[in-house]
């Protein structure tokens, strides 16, 4: 089973309990959902572009905690996956960021659409690296083809692996 | 001499009327400066006031004066000479008198001059008293001691009036009194001590010597005189104090409840603010008093030289919190008071500048984006080309124009194209660097200039930088939208010095970006300016070509296989232009199509060709080419119409020839158009076909009526057996859809028995006949009919 990695001093277990977990069942709030894919511009050694990689989840998480967003960021060390999902008015504000990055590049915007609700209520942003990746990878969740296609199958798998398991994770 | 002096006061004084001379000098010190004050604040009765003064003056010396003189026990006879004595006050009075006319008037000589003056009057005023004193021996000087008292007795007072004149506080005044008094006890004591008496049997006595009855009276009425001036003056002082109160009562209450800040000072000390200043600078109102205007500005501040007593100026105040205020100061002086004041008013200018500011921001930037706008960035340019002229530093002009912002904006309103500008904005604002510049110049123009060595490296990458942000799909209101940008790019200096030139080359370049293709960049070429120079003539050429008529059409024939009869026209439009000849449709048509200038042309052609088929005798096909551009006019349909109708023309003689790219934009609409054109009647060729993207989809989602196919399969029919099959395919393919095939393009009889053949249904081609003058159409029409 694939494994959800930690980052150095921000493990996903503290994204956990996130506040907003009960925002996605509340009706009056209406969620959207984006899915992208893009290729690492960072540049650098290992540990600078670790580093980098590092401050990026760092970032978007203090942003998403504040802004109500939950999702998952996926990194192989080339590209990026992330799902994000939240209230409008901040998915659409963080998207703005995102999409202005030159961080990374070849962005290619999978889905933005409603969604009926949050897939990964949990997290204020999941990260997986290249542990959980080649199951990710394997299982075929390849994006590519029809892209909406592409974001059904990154959604379906890393809910999947993201499922609350009690002994995945510490 | 210390030693004489304190024998003087200690063995020849009795002390009970030393304390009380000592008194009386007190009274009379202290309302001469009580008067003096009156004297000053009462500008109308000057005159009066200076002479009371003087009044209360010279009586309270001269009655001290002779009070010590009764404390004074020569040990001799003594007496006192009436008339001297009398002119002696006299004497001190009018002196004073004159001295306080003078000091009254102000400035520190005259002030100065005035005590002087005062000094002098009390010092003749002893020594005539001294003069008229009388004994029973002689009298002799101790020289030294005689100096001292006269230069005490004239220096003290001198110091006593100017300090009384200066400063009008109560503490002062008593200061001033007090020195007054020291001077005239130094005076009188020191010269009493400085006086040594030898009695000598050989003068007699006083003839006629005051008695001490009489002295007793007159120092009673005089000290009484005094007692009562010194009463009067301090309850006229305590009123005039009580009113003074009042007044700057009134006054601070006007002034707190002004919204200015306001500053009353005197001379340039600052007496007192009100509350709208002490808000203002966040100080209190004790903070002020005191303070010289300069102790309100920023550290090293100076105090604008337009502002003396009455003026004004700009400056700034440094606040408690340590902000610079912005402050215009009017100055106006007071007449009301003795010494020169003046009110300082203060205004806020902080909401003006911002205004200002905000009226300067507006003139030069966009408010939608906050970018520069065309003015702002052409101010900018200029800078950099300054710049450059100084320091050769190199820069990059980036005209920059985004692909399919327009359908965005026709298509989701303002109000999203709006939103989308601004992001747009914020992602040219990601790409370039701080010292870059982006402005936008109108519509969905912007541009970028950027100030970067190794050129053009850098200039291409932040264009690829650029075209990769801003063709990254876009989120608006939960709509995604996908934009581009095509980019120019001008070199400093390579591609011009100067602004119109480097602008327009960039622009020259953005259009050669967006021609080839969009969403790219294109550096300036020199050869782009000729020919952009070329097309520019030749688009004023084409106009007035519209205006003037220069245009005729030729006919080409159509042969129809299964009855070898010409059965219609294809019509070619043809350019005379009067200087240059004929000019290709090649040459000019897209130059038509760019501008517009087609959608007129079209319709010439169109009516041109129905006038001259309704006059024919035959009811032939004729043959019209519409251009992409035309087919989406919205006026097209129409246009059909009434030229049929104009012409007379059964539409179903009307055959309009479209090529595959005006289904490139395969919008509904342009179907509708094909249509209801259809419906109109005429009929709907697809031409050179097997050109362009021929897709089979086409054909099945139009019933075209008619396939043209192009008239290069043509050409190498023998050798090329591709080219054959093709031929054949598609004949094959029109048979089976039910639509008639032509061939255009022939030229020999081997490729006409090849497609004859084939079954292909009509050919054309110079084997069958050139295009022909219409002249020549209507021969062949009426040989034919003759035939
Ligand atoms: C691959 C990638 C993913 C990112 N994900 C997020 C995110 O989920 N939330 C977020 O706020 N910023 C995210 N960012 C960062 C934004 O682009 C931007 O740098 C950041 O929001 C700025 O936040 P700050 O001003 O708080 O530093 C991401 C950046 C990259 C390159």
């Amino acid at each position: 089973m694939a494994q959800v990695s930690p980052l150095p001093g921000a493990g996903p277990g503290d994204a956990r309990h996130h506040p907003a977990a009960g925002e996605g069942s509340d009706p009056a709030q209406p969620i959207h959902r984006l899915v992208y894919r893009s290729t690492s511009a960072i540049l650098g050694t290992e540990e600078q572009v670790a580093a980098e990689v590092a401050a990026i989840v760092a970032a978007a998480r203090r942003n998403n905690l504040a802004t109500g967003l939950t999702g998952v960021l996926v990194y192989s060390g080339e590209s990026f996956t992330q799902v994000l999902e939240g209230p409008l008015a901040a998915l659409e504000a963080t998207y703005d960021r995102i999409s202005a990055d030159l961080r990374h590049r070849q962005f290619d915007l999978l889905q933005f659409t409603r969604a009926p609700a949050r897939s990964f209520g949990n997290w204020e942003l999941a990260y997986l690296t290249q542990d959980a990746l080649d199951a990710f990878w394997q299982d075929g969740a390849m994006p590519g083809g029809d892209p909406t296609d592409a974001a059904n199958r990154v959604l379906e798998r890393l809910t999947e692996i993201l499922r609350p398991q009690p002994a995945a994770t510490g | 001499m210390l030693q004489r002096i304190y024998l003087c006061l200690a063995e020849q004084h009795d002390p009970w009327l030393v304390a009380l001379a000592a008194l009386i000098c007190a009274v009379g010190t202290s309302t001469t400066f009580v008067l003096l004050r009156v004297a000053q604040l009462d500008q109308r009765r000057r005159r009066g006031w200076a002479a009371l003064t003087a009044l209360a003056t010279g009586i309270g010396a001269w009655a001290t004066h002779f009070v010590a003189m009764l404390a004074f026990a020569p040990g001799v006879a003594a007496g006192y000479e009436v008339g001297l004595t009398l002119a002696s006050l006299a004497l001190v009075v009018l002196v004073c008198g004159i001295a306080f006319q003078l000091g009254l008037q102000g400035g520190h000589a005259r002030q100065l001059l005035a005590g002087a003056l005062v000094g002098l009057g009390i010092t003749a005023m002893h020594y005539t008293g001294m003069a008229a004193y009388q004994l029973a021996g002689n009298l002799l000087w101790d020289r030294p001691l005689l100096g001292l008292s006269v230069t005490l007795g004239i220096l003290l007072p001198m110091l006593a009036v100017w300090i009384g004149l200066q400063h009008p506080r109560r503490l002062a005044r008593t200061a001033a009194a007090g020195l007054l008094l020291l001077g005239i006890c130094a005076l009188h004591f020191l010269g009493m001590a400085a006086a040594i008496i030898l009695p000598s049997a050989e003068i007699a006595p006083p003839a006629a010597p005051a008695t001490p009855g009489w002295l007793g009276a007159a120092i009673g009425a005089v000290t009484g005189l005094l007692l009562l001036l010194g009463l009067a003056a301090s309850a006229l002082a305590r009123r005039e104090h009580r009113q003074e109160r009042q007044a700057e009562d009134r006054l601070r209450s006007l002034a707190d409840a002004t919204v200015e800040g306001l500053l009353l000072c005197a001379e340039d000390r600052i007496i007192v603010s009100n509350r709208s200043l002490q808000e203002l600078l966040g100080r209190e109102d004790a903070w002020f008093a005191g303070q010289t205007l300069e102790a309100l500005l920023p550290p090293g501040g100076v105090l604008p030289p337009g502002l003396a007593a009455e003026g004004r100026a700009e400056t700034e105040f440094l606040a408690a919190s340590g902000e610079a205020i912005p402050v215009e100061l009017v100055t106006r002086p007071l007449a009301t008071q003795a010494r020169p004041h003046r009110v300082v008013a203060v205004r806020d200018l902080r909401d003006r500048r911002r205004a200002e500011a905000r009226i300067r921001f507006l003139a030069h930037h966009d408010p939608l984006t906050e970018l520069p706008n065309r003015t702002g960035f052409a101010e900018e340019l200029g800078r950099a080309l300054a710049v450059h002229g100084r320091t050769g530093q190199p820069f990059a002009l980036l005209a920059l124009d985004l692909d399919r912002f327009k359908m965005v904006n026709d298509a989701l309103g303002h109000a999203v194209g709006d939103a989308l500008l601004v992001k747009v904005a914020a992602r040219l604002r990601a790409a370039v660097r701080a010292t870059d510049l982006v402005g936008r110049l109108g519509g969905d123009e912007f541009a970028l200039l950027q100030f970067a060595p190794g050129q053009p490296e850098a200039a291409t990458a932040m264009a690829e930088r650029c075209i990769e942000l801003l063709s990254r799909p876009f989120v608006v209101q939960g709509q995604v939208l996908n934009i581009g940008v095509s980019i120019g790019i001008a070199l400093c200096p390579a591609d011009g010095v100067d602004p119109a030139t480097l602008s327009r080359n960039a622009d020259l370049a953005l259009y050669r970006a967006k021609s080839e293709g969009r969403g790219t960049h294109r550096f300036f070429e020199a050869e782009m300016d000729t020919r952009m120079q070329r097309r520019r003539m030749l688009e004023v050429e084409l106009r007035t070509a519209v205006a003037m008529r220069q245009f005729h059409l030729l006919y080409q024939p159509l042969l129809a296989l299964d009855s070898d009869a010409v059965i219609g026209f294809e019509a070619l439009i043809r350019w005379s232009h009067p200087e240059r000849g004929l000019i290709s449709p090649a040459e000019f048509i897209p130059l038509a199509e760019e501008t517009g200038l087609i959608v007129q042309i079209g319709e010439w052609v169109l009516r041109e060709a129905c006038r001259e088929a309704a006059s024919w005798q035959q009811p032939a096909i004729i043959a019209v080419n519409l251009s992409p551009v035309q087919v989406r006019s919205p006026g097209i349909v129409e246009a059909v119409r009434s030229a049929c109708a104009a012409a007379g023309l059964d539409p179903r003689r009307l055959e309009l020839e479209i090529t595959e790219s005006v289904l490139l934009t395969d919008t509904d609409e342009t179907f509708r158009t094909l249509q209801a054109l259809k419906a109109l009647g005429a009929r709907i060729s697809m031409d050179d076909f097997g050109t362009g993207y021929s897709s089979l989809s086409y054909l099945r989602r139009f019933p075209f009526d008619k396939i043209k196919i192009d008239r290069s399969f043509v050409t190498d029919l023998a050798e090329d057996a591709e080219s054959a099959a093709i031929v054949g395919a598609v004949i094959g393919l029109g048979k089976s859809l039910g639509m008639v095939t032509t061939v255009e393009g022939v030229e020999t009889a081997g490729q006409l028995a090849h497609v004859r053949a084939r079954g292909c249904d009509q050919v054309q081609g110079y084997l069958i006949g050139r295009p022909m003058p219409a002249e020549q159409v209507q021969r062949l029409m009426d040989d034919k009919e003759a035939a």
